[in-house]
């Protein structure tokens, strides 16, 4: 059953010079639950525009999108976010302490008490970092204990489906290998991830299937064993690979 | 206190002559800055002179609050003009200054540290909106600073299901103390770093310099309290501008 479903969806911003630019262009496409779903392309391509539909950080300017059979806008915002999490390319952490961090969503909330140390040790478990931790500043931890941090602040509010912004486009190899198994352990237990990438290698190990975009419009979609037959979309994610956002 | 003759206002030109001579002698080029700032403050305070004399004479409640009126206008129109890129800046700015000046002279007077007259309320005034406008201009340039350079933070906020107010707290926080920090600053140094205007305008009036200070450590926390509230206002305002109803950040065009 498709969990997120895209239809027809475009989005239009305005520019530093008022003009009108489409960032989206009448793009479908469904992600079914419990999979690893990529959003891949080029810089520029939209694929993080389209990620933060997903959250409502945006609205889209025509079409509709779909969270369990439910348009985006009938969703209370409060009740989307809490089963969509969203994790942020950069760490994105508050200034403050790991503990801090991790119970921000229950805090604000007024589900748990801002220093209830058991629940943010036991979603420091579930991502591997030190229950030494707990009490450290943010800004002392490396990058790839930060990202740690960050998906453990996304968990801390059980989403249904998390979203992450190339997740691991900052760290290094080791790292990067810790985030993906995690993904990996957590889709096991069932939860979808949608994530950005622009890596070919993050692709083929992390997700089961996939939608390429270049310059807002879908130019692939399918599994990635299908991904991996069409040598023009894989060039186009090689050669167009770049820094930078979108 | 001594009256001044036309003619020693005149003679105080030296002073200006003074200025230009050093500007020719070191090649800076301010000559034409000095000639158009002389002529200005002659002009302006020559003009306040009038309307003051003109206003004290009449003796009308109406037209002390016409005159507060005009002096917080321009205040909210210039510091408005400074926090442009805050959508509503103008009117923003115009209630905190307004409710600020209006809150601060209902307690002054309302203690009975000065009467509800001319002579007092108007220049009171003055230094209440001067001040004020300094500290929402600041408000106003920060907020949107700090909104923009965390926008990554706020949105993050945002998505673990944060309200706005809340999302926009650590910017807030950081708006508030950057407008506040020269405010308490001129605070800590009063008196001995520097001796402010209305205390030395009325020691050199020839009141005894204690009554002098009394009047002036009243002046001061006015001047310490009344920025407080007026960013407090703008702040509360101006964070509502970047977000909608869907708990979205809405930073404008290019954004």
């Amino acid at each position: 059953m498709a969990i997120v479903q895209f239809e027809n969806v475009t989005l239009r911003k305005k520019d530093e010079k008022n003009n009108e630019v489409t960032i989206l262009s009448d793009l479908s496409f469904s992600v079914e639950a419990g999979t690893v779903f990529a959003l891949a392309g080029p810089s520029g391509s939209g694929k993080s525009s389209a990620l933060r539909l997903i959250n409502r950080l945006d609205d889209c300017s025509s079409g509709n999108i779909y969270i369990d059979g439910k348009e985006i806008r009938a969703w209370d915002v409060r009740d989307l976010r809490n089963k969509v999490g969203f994790m942020f390319q950069e760490a994105a952490l508050f200034e403050g302490t790991v503990m801090e961090n991790v119970l921000y969503g229950l805090c604000i909330r007024g589900l748990r008490k801002c220093e209830h140390e058991p629940t943010a040790l036991e979603l420091l478990k579930q991502v591997g970092l030190s229950p030494e931790l707990l009490h450290r500043n943010v800004e002392s931890l490396s990058g790839g204990q930060k990202q740690r941090v960050n998906l453990a602040r996304t968990l801390a509010l059980n989403p249904d489906i998390i979203l992450m912004d190339e997740p691991t486009s900052s760290l290094d190899p080791a790292a990067t290998r810790t985030i993906e198994n995690l993904i990996q352990e957590l889709n096991a237990q069932g939860r979808t991830f949608i994530v950005v990438s622009h890596s070919l290698e993050q692709i083929e190990r992390l997700a089961s299937a996939c939608v390429v975009l270049d310059a807002g419009r879908k130019v692939f979609a399918g599994s990635t064993r299908e991904l991996f037959a069409a040598r023009e979309i894989t060039n186009l994610l090689t050669n167009g690979k770049e820094d930078g956002d979108d | 206190m001594t009256e001044i003759s036309t003619f020693q206002v005149l003679l105080s030109l030296v002073f200006v002559a003074g200025a230009l001579y050093f500007s020719r002698l070191f090649k800076v080029k301010m000559g034409k800055d000095i000639v158009v700032s002389a002529v200005r403050a002659f002009v302006q305070l020559l003009a306040i002179g009038y309307v003051l004399d003109f206003v004290f004479g009449l003796d009308s409640p109406l037209w002390v609050v016409l005159m507060i009126a005009i002096m917080a206008g321009v205040a909210a129109y210039n510091s408005g003009k400074r926090g442009a890129k805050v959508k509503n800046s103008y009117l923003i700015s115009s209630i905190a200054i307004f409710f600020t000046t209006f809150v601060t002279i209902l307690v002054l007077s309302g203690f009975g540290i000065i009467p509800f007259e001319a002579q007092y309320i108007i220049p009171v005034s003055g230094m209440v909106i001067g001040n004020v406008m300094n500290g929402a201009s600041l408000a106003l340039m920060r907020l949107d600073d700090e909104l923009k350079s965390n926008r990554v933070r706020v949105e993050a906020a945002l998505s673990l299901g944060a309200a706005p107010i809340q999302a926009a707290a650590p910017a807030l926080k950081k708006a508030v103390v950057t407008s506040m920090v020269p405010v308490v600053d001129r605070a800590k140094v009063v008196g001995i770093v520097s001796l402010p205007g209305g205390m030395s305008g009325m020691i050199l009036a020839g009141a005894s310099p204690l009554a002098a200070v009394k009047f002036q450590i009243v002046i001061m926390y006015m001047l310490l309290g009344s920025p407080f509230l007026t960013v407090a206002i703008v702040n509360l305002l101006a964070y509502r501008q970047y977000f909608n109803r869907q708990r979205q950040l809405v930073l404008g065009p290019g954004n």
